[in-house]
């Protein structure tokens, strides 16, 4: 890695401009999402050619950003439990109950039930409440993550359908209606508040202990357990935080579709984990951020929505769309931090 | 199962030590079985139909796909990988079997083989020489191979009653047994052998366990995980040529439930996903666990809003007692 | 390079692994026993009551509810047990719940039966038919399969799909400002579905009349509603100037609804959908949609648990049926604009006396 940084006195010869570059050059390596930036590039930038610069007009980007948003949220909640070296499943369930609760609980036609703003913190402390369950679950049983959030994805799915009895509930104006389908300068609200999610969770990964503490666990739990860090703690609240995240993801979801519905899940969790794996998270674990994740969302969101506009044969969508992924991914991935790919 | 040098991991805390000390005496897979008993017992209790003669086979026979399916599945992830590819895969061969039965005749069944051969071949090689992880390279492949499939016939195909004699070779009897259990059998039997018996199962185990040591001490993990990936697309195949025969016809969409099936099949029978531990045996449970699971809920009628939350229930807790903590150090 | 792997035995078989090479097969062989046994048993004694069972695919979507509703009010009026199975999307659960469904009742059932696939009707015919369980399928099946050819499959019904495509298609012309000639997309649902073709041969059929309305662009949005909003989302993108959104079902309907919306064309550019859910009459009434169609998914369970009971108590002599009633459609009630509100107080504010003496009452063609 030292011998990519260019030497100081190069860097006076070229001056100024360069000196910024090497700069710029210098961080992206350092941050570890310099393959991800490259395949948005190279995604953006063929279908921007194919479909005569409409890809990069301003609608088909307020477009993508919104589309991005709900699959980025559930990313950053999702990524953080991969980093452990977990895997979390249980966004379908999650996100069903939460939703048949906003159904219930918010302005609707089925009843008079009207929270307020309240919903907020109930379906997100809802969302939190079930990820801290998969946490316990997790480290007291001792049961891998895997099974542990299938199951429960499929407990909680189950209990949604029970509790809507398949009904779909129309909500009505609220108060968040707004914030969700609205857009601040061009850039929807939706957008922002995930972009902020992201920069919060991504400061809690570089800065605090935590978030040391989460890459030495991924890195190597054991290790890290002898060197004193509470493995467990940390890693029920990694599973609480992506509870927290789906409930907010669930809440938006039904706002912006003005319905409440137990399938609004289905579909979900797929898509979730393969931005997380684009964007560059290891699935062994230790590596990748919030970052990555997000930017996983949209490049996947960026390729579906360029599929589209240019029109392509939806027959043949999922085949063209696994092909640029394994390409995107060939060129950029970083395989000196992975050593062994499995 | 392969016999690995027991490797004590290095426990965190003093009190996990005793547990597993104890443990240890039993193989978790003892538990897996007992738990298995004991759902038949139950279920038989609840209504005595279900250890009926036609029960048994409809079980069996649930059980039997996502069991081939299911082995595949096992050795990509007990080298550590994945194969997200098994569900595309399935519907591509079902589709091109029927076509192909129509065209061909009988030279179809070789035929899909192959595919699956291939199929597992490109999958072994994008990870092995592309080097991307088997997530993303099988879920790639997985894609490429679903829309195959509608593109070779976007809607269920019908095998015509003039190959129905063809189709026997699944759908037959062989003293007084069903081929498509005999069937199941011989394959099990294959994975069985080659993971316990043979050198290259071995080297599959020795590569999960520990990939750099495998790699050090000479093992061709290249090799081993391409093998590791045709099995897989072995099983896949063999699993949707079972299904388009029992069925009688092919459908493009068919595989898509099976990709997270196989892999619960897999790791309900106590196999870690980190790779390395587990075996034919454990998916075998694992498979007949799920089977009578969703076969008994309905013979004894529980309510279909339950049903799918039972199920979750269950297989939390046949983890918790049947996943082999001895074996990994940390839980994931 | 396959061949360079080594299958030679591993040297010094242990102790160990010989026994449980010896349990492998003991455990192999007491199966086998089993098994054989088991066939000995011949099946147990059947229930004393006939029960009724429905198998559709979810419990989570509004339409299918339904026929739970109308299986349930039916199993009340003949006093007979319910039970409701589901397939989940997945064919071999659906085959498989089935089989298990048999056996709980030892064979004394009647059944209702949506296939998860079309390719599903035949194992299903086949396992049925072998059990002796008289059924009725709606929906989807192979056209190679005939019910004829199956002394237990009572009848094979359907809502007419090709009708459906084509009379929402006509209403969404009609709704565009020059009449018959402007520009749509489309949403299918899965690929694969025999509604969703048949519904979008009906579309196809009426722009084949309608050479001046073009289809820009279509996309498969799974049922899904979330799926068509995005993909609406991004259609607009392309085809910001089109005069009609036409779908496959009302689910997707409701998510382009909201797509649109956002884009504020919404109540300018109409859409329409197939099945019927309340909030799409909702649409209709406020001037977002154009049509859907209803299909009564009440007197559909009733129909079918009703007529696989008469055949099975012997009321209903199924060999001496013609093919144009083993297998045919009815016809669904269309909605559009004008009867949406009679529509909404005939099927949904009241549940409508369904006459079931006549099996035949509606049916409109047979299916060949």
């Amino acid at each position: 890695m030292p011998n990519d940084v260019p030497s100081k006195s190069r860097i006076n010869e070229v001056g100024w401009l360069s000196k910024s570059a090497a700069k710029a050059g210098l961080w992206i390596r350092r941050s570890g999402i310099g393959g991800q930036l490259l395949s948005l590039v190279i995604v953006t930038g063929s279908f921007a050619i194919g479909t005569s610069g409409r890809y990069l007009s301003a609608a088909n980007l307020q477009v993508i950003l919104r589309l991005a948003s709900i699959p980025a949220i559930i990313a950053t909640g999702l990524h953080q439990v991969v980093v452990l070296g977990g895997i979390d499943l249980s966004v379908e369930g999650v996100v069903a109950l939460c939703v048949v609760f906003v159904g219930f609980l918010a302005r609707n036609r089925f009843n008079t039930n009207d929270v307020g703003l309240w919903i907020v913190p109930i379906t997100v402390g809802f969302g939190g409440l079930a990820g801290i369950i998969n946490g316990l679950l997790n480290t007291k049983l001792r049961i891998p993550s895997f099974i542990i959030t299938l199951g429960m994805s499929w407990v909680l799915w189950g209990f949604a359908v029970f509790v809507s009895k398949g009904q779909t509930i129309p909500l009505l104006k609220n108060p968040l209606s707004g914030i969700v389908n609205g857009n601040l300068l061009g850039i929807p609200d939706l957008a922002l508040i995930a972009f902020g999610l992201i920069i919060v969770i991504q400061i809690i990964q570089d800065r605090t202990r935590f978030g040391r503490y989460l890459y030495a666990i991924g890195g190597d739990e054991v290790l890290a357990a002898q060197a004193g860090v509470k493995v467990e703690k940390i890693k029920i609240a990694v599973f609480g935080i992506a509870g927290l995240f789906y409930g907010l993801s669930a809440l938006f979801l039904a706002i912006q579709l003005e319905s409440a519905q137990a399938i609004t899940g289905n579909n979900l969790l797929f898509p979730a984990v393969t931005a997380v794996a684009v964007g560059g998270v290891a699935l062994t674990g230790g590596i990748g951020g919030a970052k990555n994740a997000a930017l996983g969302a949209l490049i996947v969101t960026a390729l579906n929505d360029g599929l589209i506009l240019l029109n392509v044969n939806p027959y043949a969508q999922e085949a063209v769309n696994g092909f640029v992924l394994v390409t995107a991914v060939a060129l950029t991935i970083d395989r000196r931090k992975l050593g062994f790919i499995k | 199962m392969a016999e690995i040098k027991e490797e004590e991991g290095p426990s965190i805390t003093e009190k996990r030590i005793t547990t597993h000390r104890k443990r240890e005496r039993i193989p978790a897979i003892y538990f897996a079985i007992t738990l298995l008993v004991v759902m038949v017992v139950l279920f038989t209790i609840g209504n005595r139909n279900f250890l009926s003669a036609y029960n048994v086979n409809t079980i069996t026979s649930y059980s039997a796909i996502l069991l081939v399916v299911g082995l595949g599945q096992m050795s990509t992830i007990l080298i550590g990988g994945i194969d997200l590819s098994v569900g595309g895969l399935m519907s591509f061969v079902s589709v091109v079997l029927v076509i192909a039965l129509k065209t061909i005749g009988a030279w179809a069944f070789p035929l899909c083989l192959s595919v699956g051969l291939m199929a597992g071949y490109i999958n072994g090689t994008i990870l092995t020489r592309i080097k991307i992880p088997s997530f993303i390279a099988t879920l790639g492949t997985g894609g490429i191979l679903t829309s195959l499939a509608l593109l070779v016939s976007p809607l269920p195909v019908v095998v015509p009653a003039s190959s129905y004699g063809l189709l026997d070779i699944v759908n037959g009897t062989l003293i007084g047994m069903p081929n498509l259990l005999l069937l199941t059998l011989v394959i099990f039997i294959f994975f069985y052998v080659i993971l316990g018996f043979t050198t290259a199962g071995r080297n599959i185990y020795y590569t999960g366990s520990n990939i750099k040591m495998s790699w050090m001490s000479g093992i061709d993990i290249r090799r081993t995980r391409n093998f590791a990936f045709m099995l897989s697309g072995l099983g896949a195949a063999i699993a949707a040529m079972m299904q388009t025969c029992s069925q009688f016809g092919g459908d493009p969409t068919m595989g898509k439930v099976y990709i997270l099936q196989s892999i619960a099949a897999v790791v309900v029978g106590g196999t870690a996903l980190t790779g390395g531990t587990g075996g034919a045996v454990n998916t075998l449970i694992g498979a007949l666990i799920l089977g009578v699971m969703e076969n008994g809920m309905n013979v004894v009628g529980v309510d279909a809003y339950f049903q799918q939350s039972i199920l979750g229930i269950v297989i939390i807790v046949s983890v918790a007692l049947t996943f082999d903590r001895s074996k990994t150090a940390m839980i994931k | 390079m396959i061949s360079r792997i080594k299958f030679t035995a591993t040297k010094g078989v242990k102790l160990g692994k010989r026994i449980h090479l010896l349990s492998g097969i003991a455990l192999t062989g007491l199966f086998y026993a089993f098994f054989t046994l088991a066939i000995a048993r011949s099946a147990s004694a059947a229930e004393p009551k006939t029960t009724l069972a429905i198998s559709i695919r979810t419990l989570s979507s509004p339409y299918q509810v339904m026929y739970k509703v109308g299986a349930e009010a039916f199993a009340k009026k003949v006093d007979l047990p319910l039970d409701v199975l589901t397939t989940e999307a997945n064919s071999q659960k659906g085959l498989t719940d089935i089989k298990a469904e048999v056996a709980r009742t030892g064979g004394n059932v009647a059944f209702f039966i949506d296939p998860n696939d079309a390719s599903d009707a035949l194992p299903i015919a086949k396992a049925l038919e072998a059990a002796g369980v008289y059924f009725v399928t709606w929906w989807s099946k192979p056209s190679e399969v005939k019910a004829w050819d199956y002394p237990h499959w009572v009848a094979h019904i359907s809502f007419d799909g090709l009708a459906a495509g084509t009379y929402t298609a006509t209403e969404l012309l009609r709704t565009f400002k020059t009449p018959g000639q402007g520009k749509i997309i489309a949403l299918q649902g899965r690929l694969g579905d025999t509604p969703n073709a048949e519904r979008w041969e009906g579309l196809h059929q009426v722009l084949a009349k309608n050479p001046e309305v073009k289809l820009l662009q279509w996309e498969s949005a799974q049922w899904d509603r979330t799926q068509a909003y995005n993909d609406t989302k991004a259609m607009l993108v392309a085809h910001p100037d089109i005069d009609g959104v036409w779908t496959a079902n009302d689910d997707m309907a409701m998510g382009a609804i909201q797509a649109l919306k956002d884009a504020g064309l919404a109540g300018k550019v109409l859409v329409t959908g197939c099945d019927g859910i309340p909030e799409m009459f909702d649409a209709i009434k406020g001037g977002l949609a154009a049509a859907t169609i209803l299909n009564d998914g009440k007197y559909q369970a009733q129909l079918g648990l009703a007529m696989a009971l008469a055949a099975k108590e012997g009321k209903l002599d199924v060999k001496s049926l013609p093919h144009k009633n083993r297998q045919f459609e009815i016809p669904a009630v269309n909605v559009n604009r004008d009867n949406v509100n009679q529509v909404v107080h005939d099927y949904l504010d009241t549940t409508p006396t369904y006459d079931l003496s006549n099996f035949f009452a509606q049916w409109s063609t047979a299916i060949p």
